[in-house]
């Protein structure tokens, strides 16, 4: 049931798996990384997600990456 | 000096007392978060399996209940043990503070304004029924016998029937948040499983 970004909202891309899996992370690591539950890394990976600024600022510290560069408004 | 010191070992214990119970609410929060106990509850198959028997437990076996002044008894604690395993099923986002992270809050929330408004709904839907049955009734001299299998009486509404419905409004209200959550759970797969994709 996780939200899935209508399409008259504004949607929030990201290249979290990419940059997760180069990390060499489970999702279930990254989440403990960032306290959330492993499925919402899942939900956000697929775009079905939107994090807020704290977990999105929280997922880049713990990827040691920039926030723009995991997340972004364009699908590049 | 004699109630100095003993302030100051009340003030110590207190706080002893008080990180001990931190401490235990944080692994309790902790293990409710992280553990694979429920697991089994949590999928979408068990969602569906379990909102099925709910929904039969509170509507027709309520309905069955109400019409015969069926064994109250068992079917209040058949849906006690539905809520305990709705609850399971949902990591207990609605029980317990701090368990769920932003997305499950999310989903809490939605969820929480589904079930107002199909309580509203369900509501404006009941009573516009009783006064359809009591206009009617009141013209044919004959209500509520639809209802109640019985043409005994307006509100044939003895104190069996004034309990059940009780528990009927009571569970009524504590299920259909369970019920506006949805049917999606989690993934079969372990979170052992959700390994790094190359």
């Amino acid at each position: 049931m996780g939200r899935k970004p209508k399409a008259d909202e504004e949607l929030v891309f990201n290249k979290l798996e990419l940059f997760r899996t180069k990390a060499k992370m489970s999702r279930q690591q990254l989440a403990d990384a960032v306290n959330v539950h492993y499925q919402t890394i899942g939900y956000i990976e697929r775009n079905e997600y939107s994090p807020s600024l704290v977990l999105a600022l929280r997922i880049a510290k713990a990827l040691n990456k920039k926030v723009e560069q995991i997340f972004s408004l364009e699908d590049n | 000096m004699t109630t100095k010191k003993t302030d100051s070992w009340e003030k110590r214990f207190e706080e002893r007392v008080e990180k001990g119970a931190e401490n235990f609410q944080a692994k309790a929060i902790n293990w409710l978060r992280t553990s694979q106990f429920f697991d089994g509850m949590v999928n979408t198959p068990a969602r569906i399996f379990i909102n099925t028997m709910s929904f039969l437990a509170l509507y027709v076996w309520g309905f069955w209940v109400f019409a015969t002044e069926g064994n109250i008894i068992a079917w209040v604690c058949v849906l006690l043990l539905l809520l305990f395993m709705q609850a399971a099923s949902v990591r207990f986002v609605f029980n317990t503070e701090g368990v769920a992270d932003e997305l499950q809050i999310q989903k809490k929330n939605n969820a929480y304004r589904k079930a107002y408004n199909a309580l509203r709904v369900r509501l404006v839907l009941i009573s516009l029924l009783i006064a359809v049955l009591a206009i009617w009734g009141n013209l044919r001299d004959e209500i509520w016998y639809l209802v109640t299998f019985s043409r005994t009486g307006v509100f044939y509404l003895d104190n069996y029937r004034a309990i059940f419905i009780a528990v009927f409004l009571i569970a009524l209200v504590s299920f259909q948040k369970y019920f506006s959550y949805g049917m999606k759970g989690e993934p079969f797969t372990v979170r052992e499983n959700s390994k790094i994709k190359d």
